[in-house]
């Protein structure tokens, strides 16, 4: 059970003189119970890549393939696949209308045609994982707090149950406080079984976060591994298309300087490493 | 799958021609004359003219004629609607018969009169807004009311109201169809049932909509304020218009030619 | 009011119409020439109302608020307020004004009742302070968040201000365009600009002379760069995230490899350590 993207290019504006090649032959495997960062810059293909995920667009060559069935299937299947694949927009407190948490809630499984019993006990669910009080349910979308929000289009997108939860840059805008708090949730749904594809810019995040990262640069993939492995990978040559965090940049400039320190975000270990260096 | 695209709607072409180079006011000035000509031509073969008359205007302009006839895109249902009521509507002498529908000579005069008509109102007009910037256009406008600001008519207003409009079109473009997308992915149907169905399946996109315009505007009118925005009084302008010898010529120019052959027209 | 300052705050408070709460509370502050203050705090800690008293987009509901010497509380200064003290805000789309980039610059200046003349020099200016001379022709929503975070720059300032008050204003860009807007500031600064800036990425602060710390609507710490990175511990209770970089130089500065003033950036790190 698993999404599969295998050779993947996709081709805007096909055949007019504003063709781009957004994405040439990228392939991913992303596993349920498993963190999957796509790290890229802007323009890298990355959000282009998300909507393929759960068939939003379809490949102009190559396939997707969610637990077996290609995005290009079939209407009935392409609605199961957006159902299997949950996507959260960048900013997604964008998408917000209903008059009510209960109906915002109910708006997916509605579509899906749950039973009206089973939305108001997926809905009590998913509102607890995301932290959110019942007492909430009344209360207009728009009233509530700006973390709060996010939250809430969280939720109403794990409310129909999918398997794996895409989203874009989901702390873009957040404090330190509801970051954290997000990131730790985030974590435990996939403990407990959600395949999470996490699309950012923000490689300290993915490097933390991310049981495996893809890289992408101008459409293609540049580098896929465990963040362990990009690391190593760093020690041999640089990754195009990465934006080094500060403390990385740092360690790579040391090395030009003749250190042997290691890439890590460990800054205990990093501080031993330097002294070690240093005292010698 | 098709979602918006904004780059299809027909939008200023820059370019440094005789045509760009023109006052705004004489471009309005000259659109409004053409457009009365337009209207006052009867024989549909002399709708050539017009062709003729918009092609080389299309040279002098330097944006491609293919452009230009783009933008008459959007209402071509709409001609072929106007002509397609005029030829099975107009009485007259009967030319071919299928049961209770019939063509007569008049409807055939009357809808390539009428659908002519529109096609080139619009091709025109079009090509007001492809040569002139949205700022010239609603600066244009502007100074072509202010003599009514006296009765109360918010000349300013209208103009800056305009510009804006302009400006964000693209941008609530883009909105509408990343919201489309978010919805969308919540499993929402927009392709399938009744016109009814269909409708109500487009709340969730017009509702965030909405609240995103308001949201802006309120935005906006605070970024207008920070930067000393307090209406049309006082304000100037960078590129202030002026009526140059070459508007003159261009809207006598302009006059002459209709006239001339409104009066061709006539005559038969 | 001393004579440097810009921008003075005394005993401020403010509440939104209709809130209980009061969004700011007893601020004493004042922000003179050639400074440049971080602003930081959690979301919710006053920080954009903060921003919007010092150019009398909101007037306080106590206190008094001067900025370039004037009450804020009187219409008739308002003018001369916000063009002295211009603001940047958070989402570049909503303060672009018009379709092509020079009209947009020109709209401040036009405003001022400035000459035709005298605009089209300030746009060429600003334009190329914000390096966006090619781009002078271009319509705005082909721009991406960075250009168009530029732009907005160019337009505040336009109006030739003394102070710019950057509320969030790199929070929607990517880390290139960030480290962009972030170059055009350190030059401001160089040229002598007062800044005000709000944010709460401590990467982005490091060139900062001042730091103020705001929770609740209140001040609640104050001092130089080299002291604030002294308060590390007290970071999660400000809603503050500690950078792994900062992390770091802690620890170096505890085993004594750093002196205690080396402040956490890599340029910095780097001096003391490969001299």
């Amino acid at each position: 059970m698993s999404i599969r993207v295998d050779s993947l290019c996709h081709v805007y504006h096909s055949g007019t003189p504003l063709e781009t090649q957004a994405l040439s032959g990228v392939d991913l495997l992303v596993e349920r119970g498993e963190w999957v960062a796509v790290v890229g810059q802007t323009g890298s293909g990355k959000s282009t890549l998300a909507q393929h995920l759960n068939a939003l667009l379809l490949p102009s060559s190559g396939w997707v393939k969610v637990d077996n069935i290609p995005t290009t299937a079939g209407a009935a299947e392409l609605r199961e696949i957006r159902r299997k694949v949950g996507l959260v927009f960048q900013y997604p407190e964008h998408q917000l209308f209903a008059e009510s948490v209960r109906e915002e809630m109910a708006f997916g499984p509605r579509n899906w045609k749950f039973p009206e019993e089973e939305i108001e006990r997926s809905t009590w669910k998913a509102l607890d994982l995301l932290g959110l009080s019942q007492d909430l349910l009344d209360r207009s979308p728009l009233q509530l707090s700006g973390g709060q929000k996010r939250r809430l289009c969280i939720a109403s997108v794990l409310v129909s149950k999918p398997d794996y939860l895409v989203l874009d840059e989901p702390t873009a805008g957040l404090d330190a406080n509801r970051r954290n708090e997000l990131l730790r949730i985030l974590k435990k749904l996939v403990e407990e079984g959600l395949g999470v594809v996490h699309v950012t810019h923000d490689l300290e995040l993915a490097l933390t976060m991310a049981d495996r990262i893809l890289v992408l640069e101008k459409g293609k993939a540049v580098f896929c591994g465990t963040p362990e492995s990009l690391l190593d990978e760093l020690l041999e040559r640089p990754v195009r298309g990465l934006c080094l965090p500060p403390l990385l940049e740092f360690v790579s400039r040391l090395r030009s300087y003749g250190y042997s320190v290691p890439y890590t975000l460990d800054s205990e270990l990093l501080a031993d490493c330097l002294e070690r260096e240093i005292r010698s | 799958m098709k979602f918006l695209n904004h780059l299809t709607l027909g939008q200023y072409v820059p370019a440094d021609s005789p045509v760009h180079r023109l006052d705004p006011r004489c471009k309005i000035l000259s659109v409004v004359v053409l457009l009365a000509g337009i209207f006052l031509m009867v024989h549909p073969v002399a709708f050539l003219a017009w062709g003729g008359l918009l092609l080389v205007l299309a040279r002098f302009s330097r944006v491609p004629f293919r452009v230009v006839l783009q933008g008459a895109r959007p209402v071509v249902m709409l001609v072929i609607f106007t002509a397609g009521i005029h030829l099975f509507l107009t009485k007259g002498v009967v030319l071919w018969e299928w049961g209770p529908v019939s063509v007569t000579r008049e409807g055939v005069t009357m809808a390539l009169r009428m659908g002519l008509r529109l096609f080139f109102l619009v091709l025109f007009a079009g090509f007001l807004t492809l040569t002139t910037s949205p700022m010239e256009l609603s600066d244009g406008l502007e100074s072509l009311f202010r003599p009514f600001q006296r009765f109360g008519f918010p000349a300013h207003e209208m103009a800056m109201m305009m510009t804006i409009s302009l400006r964000f079109i693209p941008t609530l473009f883009d909105e509408t169809d990343r919201i489309l997308r978010a919805q969308l992915a919540r499993g929402a149907d927009l392709e399938h049932g009744g016109l009814f169905r269909r409708l109500k399946a487009f709340i969730p996109v017009l509702v965030p909509l909405f609240v995103i315009v308001f949201q802006r505007a309120e935005d906006l009118a605070l970024a207008m304020e920070a930067r000393c925005y307090q209406g049309g009084s006082g304000r100037t302008r960078m590129n202030p218009l002026e009526w140059k010898k070459s508007d003159t010529f261009a809207i006598a120019g302009v006059i002459g030619i209709v006239a001339f052959f409104v009066l061709l027209d006539l005559k038969g | 009011m001393e004579p440097e300052a810009v921008c003075a705050l005394r005993d401020v408070s403010f509440t939104y119409p209709g809130a209980t709460a009061p969004a700011i509370q007893n601020v004493d502050l004042t922000i003179r020439r050639g400074e440049w203050v971080a602003l930081i705090g959690s979301n919710g800690s006053g920080k954009s109302t903060l921003a919007k008293l010092l150019n009398a987009l909101l007037i306080p509901t106590r206190g008094d608020c001067f900025s370039c010497g004037l009450r804020t509380d009187r219409e008739e200064n308002h003018w001369a307020i916000r063009s002295r003290v211009s603001m940047v805000f958070q989402n570049p789309d909503n303060q672009i004004v018009a379709s092509v980039v020079e009209e947009d610059v020109a709209f401040g200046p036009e405003n001022l009742g400035y000459s035709p003349g005298s605009i089209r020099e300030i746009v060429r200016d600003c334009l190329s302070q914000v390096g966006l001379e090619e781009k002078r022709r271009a319509p705005t929503y082909a721009l991406s968040g960075g250009q168009k975070q530029r732009l907005a720059i160019a337009g505040a300032l336009a109006m030739k201000p003394e102070c710019l008050v950057l509320d969030e204003a790199t929070v929607m860009l990517d880390p290139q365009g960030r480290e962009d807007v972030l170059e055009i500031l350190r030059k401001l600064h160089g040229r002598g600009m007062t800044l005000v800036q709000i944010t709460h990425r401590l990467e982005e602060i490091l060139d900062a002379t001042r730091v103020v710390v705001l929770k609740q609507g209140a001040i609640e710490w104050e001092g130089d760069l080299p002291e604030f990175f002294e308060q590390v511990p007290h970071f999660p209770e400000w809603g503050l995230e500690v950078p792994p970089l900062v992390r770091l130089t802690g620890l170096l500065k505890k085993r004594e490899i750093l002196p205690a003033s080396c402040l956490p950036s890599v340029k910095e790190l780097l001096e003391n350590l490969c001299p």
